[in-house]
């Protein structure tokens, strides 16, 4: 059986571990500081860009069905092996960078929550060993795994932010659009880089496994943690109103108003702990995905596991060692933006088209 | 996969978990001070003295639990007296389970204490939740006063501010709440103000033992963390009369001979921009006969009893209410302070501006309506 097999139910269940898991970290402070109140504005005009890209994107997977297509072949074939590259080693980048943003916001995570501190390598060790076994047993197994602990997430999520409601003051969302409609796109644009977590599933396009619905699943999940996203940060600037962009770790502030009185204990930590096994989900398939890129940038489909390639993504890891996560938005993430549409905007929107293209060439190479 | 292998591959593993576990330098619950309330009272050199109730594990016989001791150090600032308090007792502080923060008379009353607040609002484990208020007098003494209550002061302030102050006509804030007010709008807020009430010992064997209570019913007002008047008891009920969730506001009649208490269980309460710069206000209010039995439970869905309550008496009611509200309105403009939010639901309608935010609470009028009904 191919280890990088998955349902299409898999992906949905997945698919909605990493919309939760990154956007609750430094995102909603960063996003306060833009626009203010209107930061859940953005979110659901992100999403709404997503909604459309994710639409096209599942058109492919429907019409690569039965070829089962890479996206590696699928590019190949209709923008020439050149372009190919370049939108894989943009991939890669988007992959490395991601992957290190969601590593540093989960450092500073632990030593505020927790109060314990380690240094950088110590604590990535375990997330690579993760990522290793994840890329060694396949893709179906991080599937099977997201699928073991989804109930257990989405529980801890929405105790998470569900405990805060009471003190959170929904008047101060109003009035909508204060910060003006053209700068909230603009921030919706500019903050994409969290967004478009639908990415992953250009890798295991070859492996899907389509029973009857395509879009149901996908879309069911898409939805439900776009409305936890949007709600969440709503509840985030409704609770900390002006002092929002100072809260840099949102999950972690949000948790505290479920240990309002002692006798709760900080049960908010128990709930934190969980929520994160996502980020660390999602910080694995993004691993997973970027040694995939490289694996398609070098033409080579890898039998057994080449561990040259798994040292050099491993090693990418350390990046935040020598550059902090502020250097990084504000210089690769800030400037990276407009090639990175590329790949989680516009790529997505061709990719029903480019699929068809690779099915009509592969059929006339095959008679 | 040999067996050699899988040992070998079970030691790597076993190997890798004991450094990785070795290196996250977390500390020892016996080796953490942890704070349970915070009081801070102003020192004459211009620093800060810090009292802290503390509750240490693992110190022999010390009993764990609401028996704790307090701990007092000085500082040129909090965050020095913090470390000092690490100093005294030789364990590190941890502040993940404040839960109260108190601020001594001369201290909030003296002092501009942005930084202190400045200082926990940004802290990473003090809990945003946690409560926050002034007391009369000196914190220290205040918290040296545990045994008079039998109980952890901290845990008793918490209780009483959290859980029972909006049953008794209170308001009560955290210290989010309290930070954010300082920060936007008008940036005008309120602590609750305590105290310790002594109360009689009548105890022939501890004849000299103190006993007292908290009491809580007055509020200290702030603008830009620095105090601007206090709110006695009528003037707390007057503005609690606007604060939907806090009900328990008691009202006494006199009619011919008799005397009648009744209090609130239940209010609707409407604050909206009038749209000429003003506000109306509609006080709708239940009440019933002040009891201290199970009739006394409240709330908008509790069942109807029998009218029993006179029109003469509820109009006299209506009337108290008015001049209450009124009075404290006519603080709020006075001293130009505004808990209501009146700012802030202009801000929902017409989106902030300087102009709005510098408006003199003098300029908002008020038109109130009073309505009393029986539950």
């Amino acid at each position: 059986m191919d280890k990088n097999r998955v349902s299409i139910d898999q992906i949905a269940l997945l698919y909605l571990l990493l919309i939760m898991g990154g956007k609750f970290l430094t995102l909603p402070s960063l996003l306060a500081g833009d626009v203010g109140h209107d930061s859940w504005v953005s979110v659901a005009f992100s999403f709404v860009w997503d909604a459309v890209c994710l639409c096209f994107l599942l058109w492919a997977i429907r019409i690569n069905d039965k070829a089962h297509l890479d996206i590696s072949a699928i590019l190949d074939k209709s923008v020439s092996k050149p372009v190919s590259k370049l939108l894989l080693a943009i991939f890669f980048v988007v992959f490395v960078l991601r992957t290190n943003v969601l590593l540093s916001g989960c450092y500073k995570m632990f030593s505020v929550t927790f109060d314990v501190s380690t240094n950088w390598i110590v604590y990535v060790l375990p997330i690579a060993a993760l990522a290793v076994f994840a890329i060694v047993k396949g893709f179906n197994a991080v599937a099977r795994t997201s699928q073991l602990l989804f109930g257990l997430i989405l529980i801890a999520v929405v105790a998470l932010f569900v405990s805060p409601l009471s003190e959170a003051e929904f008047g101060a969302l109003l009035p909508i659009g204060e910060a003006g409609w053209g700068n909230i796109i603009w921030t919706s644009y500019s903050r994409s880089f969290w967004f478009s977590d639908y990415i992953f599933v250009y890798f295991v396009l070859d492996g899907i496994k389509i029973k009857k619905h395509v879009f149901a699943p996908v879309l069911t999940s898409f939805a439900i943690g776009a409305t936890l996203s949007i709600v969440l940060n709503a509840v985030f600037v409704a609770l900390f109103g002006y002092l929002a962009p100072d809260f840099d770790m949102a999950m972690s502030k949000i948790g505290v108003f479920s240990a309002a009185s002692t006798t709760n204990g900080r049960w908010d930590w128990l709930t934190l702990s969980i929520w994160l096994l996502s980020v660390f989900i999602k910080m694995i398939v993004f691993i997973f995905c970027a040694y995939k890129c490289i694996e398609k940038i070098f033409d080579k489909n890898f039998v057994k596991v080449n561990w040259i390639a798994v040292a050099f993504v491993l090693l990418t890891l350390a990046l935040p060692m020598f550059v902090t996560t502020e250097q990084l938005l504000n210089t690769v993430i800030k400037w990276g933006i407009i090639p990175f549409t590329l790949v989680q905007y516009v790529l997505p929107l061709l990719m029903p088209l480019l699929t068809k293209t690779a099915l009509r060439k592969t059929e006339v190479k095959n008679e | 996969m040999s067996n050699i292998k899988r040992i070998a591959i079970v030691i790597l593993v076993v190997a890798a978990v004991g450094v990785i576990a070795g290196s996250f330098s977390g500390s020892d619950v016996l080796d953490r001070a942890i704070i349970l309330g915070m009081g801070v009272d102003a020192a004459e050199d211009g620093g800060v003295i810090l009292t802290a109730e503390i509750v240490s594990p693992g110190n022999g016989s010390e009993q764990v639990g609401t028996f704790s001791k307090t701990v007092t150090a000085k500082g040129e600032t909090i965050n020095v007296a913090i470390q000092n308090v690490a100093e005294l007792t030789s364990k590190e502080a941890s502040l993940g389970q404040c839960v109260v923060l108190v601020l001594g008379e001369q201290y909030f009353k003296t002092v501009d204490f942005s930084d202190l607040t400045e200082y926990f609002i940004n802290h990473h484990s003090f809990k945003e939740s946690a409560v926050i208020c002034c007391c009369e007098g000196n914190a220290m003494d205040l918290f040296n006063k545990a045994d008079a209550l039998t109980q952890s002061m901290s845990l008793a302030i918490t209780t009483a501010i959290l859980d029972e102050s909006e049953k008794i006509a209170v308001s009560s804030n955290s210290l989010l709440e309290y930070a954010r007010s300082q920060y936007e709008l008008d940036r005008t807020g309120f602590l609750n103000y305590i105290s310790f009430v002594s109360s009689e010992n009548t105890d022939a064997q501890l004849p000299d033992k103190t006993l007292g209570y908290i009491g809580y019913r007055q509020l200290a007002v702030f603008r830009q963390n620095k105090y601007v008047c206090t709110l006695d008891e009528q003037l707390v009920k007057g503005m609690s009369l606007f604060e939907p969730q806090v009900t328990g506001e008691t009202f006494v009649s006199f009619e011919d001979t008799v005397t009648r208490t009744v209090q609130v269980t239940n209010k609707n309460v409407k604050l909206k921009p009038d749209g000429k710069g003003g506000f109306e206000a509609e006080l709708k209010v239940t009440v019933r006969y002040g009891r201290t039995d199970s009739e006394e439970v409240s709330g908008a869905l509790t069942a109807k009893n029998d009218k029993e309550i006179p029109q003469k008496v509820l109009d006299d009611v209506s009337q108290q209410i008015r001049s209450v509200a009124e009075r404290y309105l006519a603080a709020q403009a006075e001293y130009n302070f505004d808990l209501l939010d009146f700012h802030e639901a202009y801000r929902q309608k017409e989106g902030s501006s300087d102009a709005l935010f510098n408006k003199p609470m003098s300029e908002f009028a008020v038109t109130l309506t009073v309505e009393v009904q029986e539950a």
